[in-house]
């Protein structure tokens, strides 16, 4: 065992280094290499803190291990592997750097045991993701760059004064624990995990970003970003009742635009933040196997999403853009690719023996009672409509007829990567109990009890007899390219507006100020200017000589006058 | 402008219909034939699960139309905002 604190997220940062220097044949085997280290690192350790020392009087605390931090940690650095794979497939040194610094961001601030340093990592993940965006080829990629580093600057600001607060309030301790929203410190920095894990009205940072990433990109954000949030909020917030809520309303969003996104990869963010909703709503009930449900969804989340990423990411590289309304030919012309897409998306959507169903079973489990039926009926309803928006609707434009088939199959890297997320995927649907294990609480559900599978079958079949119906009798919208307003409509638009609108006005103020004060300070000077040159001429007979001598005069009379007697 | 006709035609949509209707004839048989553990409301009982399953899929529909109908973005104005916005 080593002898020196290594926090296993510190090793893709470094890895990050050297991808920098290295050529393209070794890029890929260094990311794989460096999860596979961070694996070991993790695995290899006991429970517990590692270590800790001092500074500035505060204690830091580079690692602390338990059971809920190691299965996202498993996770997220299975997932680097996966994308490690994927990312041979194509030529961009830049992302393969910003991939390490977001993954190791993401996998350092899960082990890190206070709040400060776990700020600094998540804020390094922030960095990494927008550094992702930038390094994208993809059109309009530099400006959506920008829009994320606004929401991350947001996030890190709440964090700041929420740690701040914090350890004002508690004599230094930066310890992680248990915080709580009615204290100031606690209030901040749930907003600023409400960000994080793309909350309604902060929801659309993600779905931008996952847009505008390259594919690998793509991935790497999908898997390593928004699940950190769920990680802190079961971290700080377990059993906090306004996450419930929440968790609802993204739910019923994700599911709504992922039904009617023309754009894929956006379908399959707002997907993802359905799925997140229902992680945020299990860590508000708190109980005991919700939490462990939590963290088994949200492994099986980070593999199958990037799975699905990964699949359109290959339409992407071929075609530029992955819209519902272009998939013509796609069957003919990337069939690979088509397959992988239809076994990602059913993952996605919990079809059984693929990756979420056995994690859905248990977070159905933990809302079945009569308190919380209406989110058993919202959690239920999810599957059947993820698998309209992301199956039945890609797979139905993917097999329409396009002659010539115009696009060739993605690179060989590129179909490992998928092919590895695929095989996660199916492996942990369909022998989920080592998932089940690794979680706090153990999980004695059997996801594959006859009335569950049979329940979920007939729910997914039901979906799509009805939505195939509906497209036979011409009900159901046509697949057409169109972009969907957001809640980003808001800040790309009539806040853009007021912004350029106050710029335009402070530009003028300021203008009005410098003309102002350039005729003020030039009458002054050329005032100065005169008193001057008019004090250098002692021959010029002016009121100032006889004032003089008048002074004097007086001056001398108050002395003789004020002589003490 | 001729709007694409939703109606689909060859493809995938016959295989994908066989599927689901096995898929909804075996649950629902499964369903209705196995002894459930007590219901705790009535979204368990048998039959349920595709009562909702349709109900996400014209769900999914009206989600489909209202976002076209209320949220499609004109291209006109995006293109303004491009100019002039990050």
């Amino acid at each position: 065992m080593l002898d020196i604190t290594l926090n296993p997220g510190f090793i893709p940062l470094l890895a990050a280094l050297l991808v920098l220097a290295a050529p393209q044949a070794l890029r890929a085997p260094l990311m794989a290499l460096s999860a596979f280290s961070a694996l070991w690192l993790l695995l290899d350790r006991e429970f517990g803190v590692d270590a800790s020392v001092q500074q500035m009087g505060l204690r830091i605390v580079p690692l602390e291990l338990d059971a809920l931090n190691q299965v996202f940690g498993i996770g997220l650095l299975i997932a680097l592997v996966v994308i490690a794979a994927y990312s041979s497939g194509r030529k961009n040194r830049f992302e393969d750097c910003a991939i390490l610094v977001l993954a190791g961001g993401a996998v350092s601030a899960l082990f890190v045991g206070d709040l400060i340093l776990f700020a600094a990592t998540a804020a390094l993940a922030s960095f990494g993701a927008a550094w992702v965006v930038f390094a994208s080829p993809l059109r309009q990629s530099a400006r959506a760059g920008v829009r994320l580093l606004v929401w991350q600057g947001l996030e890190g600001l709440l964090f700041l004064v929420g740690i701040a607060l914090h350890i004002a309030d508690n004599q230094g301790v930066t310890t992680i624990r248990r915080l709580s929203v009615g204290e100031l410190s606690g209030a901040f920095i749930f907003a600023a995990l409400m960000i994080r894990v793309g909350a309604p009205l902060a929801h659309v940072w993600f779905k931008d970003a996952v847009a505008h990433a390259a594919p690998a990109g793509a991935a790497a954000i999908s898997a390593f970003s928004v699940m950190l949030g769920v990680y802190a909020l079961a971290r700080f917030f377990p059993a906090e009742a306004l996450l419930v809520p929440a968790g609802a309303v993204m739910v019923g969003l994700g599911a709504f635009y992922a039904a009617a996104e023309d754009d894929l990869r956006a379908a399959a963010a707002y997907a993802q933040t359905a799925q997140t909703g229902i992680g945020l709503t299990l860590v508000g009930v708190g109980s005991p196997l919700a939490l462990a449900a939590v963290e088994a969804h949200a492994f099986t989340c980070i593999l199958a999403f990037a799975a699905l990423q990964m699949s359109l990411g290959n339409i992407v590289e071929r075609r530029g853009e992955a819209r519902a309304s272009g998939l013509a030919g796609l069957g003919q012309g990337m069939p690979l690719t088509t397959g992988f897409l239809l076994l990602s998306g059913l993952a996605c959507a919990g079809f059984p023996g693929l990756a979420l169903y056995p994690t859905f079973a248990a977070a159905l489990e933990a809302a079945a009672q009569w308190e919380t039926r209406w989110l058993w009926t919202l959690f239920s309803c999810l599957p059947a409509i993820l698998f309209v928006g992301l199956c039945l609707r890609a797979s139905l434009a993917a097999h329409k007829r396009a002659d010539p088939a115009p696009y060739a199959e993605a690179p060989y890297g590129m179909l490992l990567g998928v092919s590895l997320a695929s095989f996660f995927c199916v492996a942990l649907g369909i022998a989920p109990h080592w998932l089940y294990n690794l979680t706090p609480t153990e999980m004695s559900i059997d996801p594959f009890a006859l009335d569950r599978v049979a329940r979920q079958f007939e729910l997914i079949g039901a979906a799509g007899v009805v939505f195939l119906a509906l497209r036979l009798f011409g009900v159901a919208p046509a697949d057409a390219p169109t972009r969907l307003l957001d809640m980003d409509a808001v800040y790309r638009g009539p806040v853009a507006a007021a912004g350029r609108w106050a710029g335009e006005v402070a530009l003028r103020a300021l203008g009005a100020a410098q003309f102002g004060w350039d005729q003020v300070s030039g009458e002054a000077g050329t005032r100065l200017g005169a008193w001057l040159r008019r004090l250098d001429r002692p021959y010029v007979q002016t009121w100032s000589g006889p004032a003089q001598l008048l002074a004097i005069a007086a001056a001398i009379l108050m002395a003789l006058f004020a002589r003490p007697n | 402008m001729r709007t694409p006709d939703p109606r689909p035609r060859g493809g995938a949509a016959g295989p994908w219909l066989v599927v689901c209707l096995a898929a909804l004839a075996a649950g629902a048989a499964f369903d209705f034939g196995v002894d459930h553990p007590a219901a705790f409301w009535i979204g368990m009982r048998p039959g349920a699960a595709a009562a909702l399953g349709a109900g996400a899929a014209c769900f999914a529909v009206i989600a489909g139309h209202a976002a076209r109908t209320l949220l499609r973005r004109r291209e006109h104005d995006g293109g303004r905002r491009a100019r002039h916005h990050p």
